[in-house]
């Protein structure tokens, strides 16, 4: 017993078909074999004329009947391209807007990073505070300078 | 119209388009080819039959513009004959120019049909209806609808290989 898988057509079957086609004998589900076998690039010369007019004859994507799994197919690739183009954007906006460098280190976690931020914020009132205290200390030694300059004033 | 309302409707009517076709044309074959080509025609529209009121009177009046329309084209080729008319497109050079590439050469040939063979071969080849189809379609009898194929399979065949040798 032998399973062919991929059936390919001889010779003898196929010109036995061609003769039975232009007899008008041939099943459509026939035609299909013949057309098949005929979209082969290695065949004799004298299928050239076969060759043509079966390629010009493929059948149209269909007649009256809905063909659902087509149908399915098409609306599959469209959806998966959707989901896609929906996760691509998704991820790759997201990833560019929540990692940052902390001591030379990539975090990508928001609330490690959110967390990060406010500490560096929090820091920096008192930096302000010490500028403030340092020029207030300046100011009071200019204060002090005036004064004893006005004290030695010679009247 | 559904599949079922047309061979309901529209294919008891036949006897009747084929009296109407055979008072124009007189001759039988000729009557019988009309008939079928309507019932084709009538096939591909049957969504838009609806919108008829009655569909018997419009369905007669097709087979009467068709059988007219071919009577007149029988009249303009009837010194020429249908192998002269065929001869002089294959020689006509600036056709031959136009001719660019096989799927041309095929289109043009089935072109030249016949009607009726041109409906049932692309009927037949590229929408794959089974000849029994077809034949429920227009109330005939699978051998006529084959004979018909088989002649315009033929006809394409030999065509394609004398104007392919030119």
């Amino acid at each position: 017993m032998s399973i062919n898988i991929k059936y390919k057509m001889t010779f003898e079957h196929a010109d036995r078909l061609i003769e039975r086609y232009y007899e008008g004998l041939t099943s459509v589900e026939e035609e299909r074999k013949l057309r098949i076998f005929l979209s082969r690039k290695d065949l004799p010369e004298k299928y050239k004329t076969e060759q043509a007019i079966f390629s010009y004859f493929t059948p149209a994507p269909n007649k009256n009947k809905f063909d659902f799994t087509r149908y399915l197919r098409r609306t599959g690739i469209a959806a998966a391209l959707l989901i896609g183009v929906f996760f691509a954007h998704f991820f790759l906006t997201n990833r560019a807007a929540s990692y940052a460098y902390i001591d030379g280190k990539k975090i990508t976690d928001i609330q490690e990073i959110k967390l990060q931020a406010m500490v560096s914020l929090a820091n920096l009132p008192s930096e302000q505070t010490l500028i403030l205290e340092n020029l207030q200390l300046i100011l009071e030694e200019n204060r002090f300078e005036e004064k004893g300059n006005i004290l030695s004033t010679p009247q | 119209m559904s599949q079922e309302r047309f061979k309901a409707e529209i294919l008891p009517i036949r006897d009747k388009l084929f009296h109407t076709a055979q008072k124009i044309l007189h001759e039988e074959g000729d009557a019988e080819d009309a008939v079928q080509e309507v019932l084709l025609k009538l096939w591909y529209t049957r969504d838009s039959l609806d919108l008829y009121n009655n569909t018997t009177a419009f369905a007669t009046t097709v087979t009467k513009n068709l059988c007219l329309d071919k009577l007149r084209v029988k009249k303009r080729t009837e010194a020429l004959g249908d192998e002269h008319h065929f001869q002089e497109e294959v020689d006509n050079p600036y056709l031959q120019l136009e001719r660019k590439n096989t799927e041309e050469i095929l289109r043009q040939i089935i072109e030249q049909l016949p009607p009726l063979q041109q409906t049932i071969i692309k009927m037949k080849d590229m929408e794959e209806y089974e000849v029994a189809e077809i034949a429920e379609i227009t109330g005939t009898n699978p051998d006529a609808i084959r004979m018909n194929l088989s002649r315009a399979r033929k006809k394409v065949r030999e065509a394609y290989i004398k104007q392919t040798k030119l």
